[in-house]
């Protein structure tokens, strides 16, 4: 069992581009789960690391989200050190004008991959979720993408309600290029 | 209002869902989740006793009973296998 420990910090955005926030370590074989917290809703946050040694590789995956019931938002990353050696790193994300679509719920400890489709290809999307019911943690994870032979393009995601509870939740994103 | 239900073979809501404005700024042309073994996908209409409740509420208390073109959401109350009411 990984000896993870976690630990969480209030992010404030001042500029409304892509941010850096922490300088941070991690032991190698390493990983920890973080949650990033924002006052309010600060849309859908894409967010990465930024190793500081070239020689190290952080991996970053399962991210989540969580409303909580004051209107803050806490996003979730489990953050890994797969180099032989202490790394460290910042986080670093950003968000932008996003869509949303549909409404839906998901069964505490469910899993569900869904699909979207467009008519032709949207460019590269970046889709999460927006979680409307408080206290669930929602994750999503294998994003995936497939050109049909018509032109048309479908999208990929797989989400897990990690909650005790039921999750009424929207899909959220937007396309980077 | 109809809405797109997953639920397990018996009858146990999975997930519910409002399908998403095709028509709108995302572009998505129309969506889906793949059901896991086992598990079923329906289109049904909420029974009108519960048309204006909120969608996690009717998560909780509706069930899907019957199969095929006979499935139809109902109370957990009118669930009619009795000792599945569980969630």
């Amino acid at each position: 069992m990984d000896t993870a420990q976690n630990f969480g910090f209030v992010v404030e955005r001042r500029y409304p581009l892509a941010w850096s926030f922490g300088a941070n370590t991690l032991n190698p074989g390493e990983s920890q789960r973080w949650w990033l917290w924002w006052n309010g809703y600060p849309g859908l946050e894409v967010i990465g690391v930024a190793p500081s040694d070239p020689a190290s590789e952080i991996q970053y995956r399962t991210p989540g989200m969580q409303a909580n019931s004051d209107g803050s938002t806490t996003y979730f990353l489990t953050i890994t050190n797969t180099g032989g050696s202490v790394a460290q790193y910042a986080f670093t994300g950003g968000t932008g004008p996003a869509w949303t679509f549909g409404d839906n719920t998901l069964g505490a400890g469910e899993s569900q991959r869904w699909w979207f489709w467009w008519p032709g290809y949207p460019g590269v999307e970046i889709i999460g979720v927006q979680c409307i019911t408080t206290g669930g943690e929602i994750d999503y994870v294998m994003p995936g993408m497939q050109s049909n032979a018509d032109g048309s393009a479908t999208y990929y995601l797989t989400i897990t309600n990690v909650s005790p509870i039921p999750v009424e939740y929207r899909f959220i994103g937007f396309a980077i290029c | 209002m109809k809405l797109l239900v997953v639920s397990d073979e018996r009858g146990r809501i999975i997930s519910l869902s409002v399908p998403g404005d095709v028509s709108g700024i995302s572009g998505i042309g129309k969506a889906g989740v793949l059901p896991k073994s086992g598990q079923l996908i329906h289109t049904l209409d909420v029974p009108p006793e519960f048309e204006k409740h909120p969608l996690l509420e009717l998560h909780r208390v509706l069930r899907v009973d019957g199969v095929g073109a006979k499935a139809r959401l109902v109370s957990l109350e009118k669930f009619t296998e009795t000792f599945l009411k569980g969630g």
